[in-house]
């Protein structure tokens, strides 16, 4: 099922560059830039690590594509 | 410090695999010939030069993009390889099930060794390649 997430944008917004939050996360940058792009859903525990990064709530930076049924 | 060791551990084991196998066969080689390989020498050199190459190429880009620093790999490289191994696995061994299949039904019922050492030797290019690509995808 599909999943968007809004990381690029927040990142921007925080003005943090792909090397670096991929630093922060101990993940490539590679996987940074396929999670933003949505060509791969994070792990569970990658996922809880960007949300405890960004101090966020998981509504906030990931949701399911509207129109899909529960 | 720590990954730069673990990517240098990684490269001097790949060396070390090319060279041990390279050994062994030409001790095993000469005790039976009394001949050393060359090709086979002068193939696990060139290996050498290729990985050493490889190694610094891509050691250097890292550092040009300041990624020095990340992991050489992660959960999404990790998912690549295995779903490429369990695609590819099952394609293999669908095409081996049918050659041999081809083969019994046009009454060939003995094959050489030689060519199944071209079969493995195939396999484990195809894998190792595919793999690599996969990995790094």
């Amino acid at each position: 099922m599909p999943v968007r997430n809004r990381v690029a944008e927040i990142r921007l917004e925080r003005g943090i560059s792909q090397v670096q939050f991929a630093k922060e996360l101990k993940v490539t940058r590679q996987t940074i830039n396929a999670i933003e792009t949505g060509k791969y859903n994070p792990s569970l525990e990658l996922a809880l690590k960007i949300l405890r990064y960004f101090d966020l709530p998981l509504e906030e930076v990931f949701a399911l594509e509207e129109g899909d049924k529960k | 410090m720590k990954k730069a060791r673990s990517w240098f551990t990684a490269m001097l084991s790949a060396l070390g695999g090319v060279w041990i196998g390279n050994i062994a066969v030409q001790v095993w080689k000469y005790s039976q010939t009394g001949e050393i390989d060359g090709a086979m020498l002068l193939g696990a050199l060139t290996g050498t030069v290729l990985i050493l190459t490889v190694a610094f190429l891509l050691d250097r880009r890292r550092k040009k993009r300041g990624e020095e620093d990340l992991p050489l790999a992660d959960e999404r490289n990790l998912n690549n390889l295995f779903r490429f191994g369990a695609t590819a696995l099952g394609a293999l061994m669908l095409m081996g099930m049918v050659a041999v299949t081809v083969l019994d039904a046009t009454g060939t019922q003995t094959l050489s060794v030689r060519s199944l050492v071209w079969v493995m030797a195939t396999l484990t290019v195809v894998l190792g390649v595919g793999g690599w690509i996969a990995y790094r995808a």
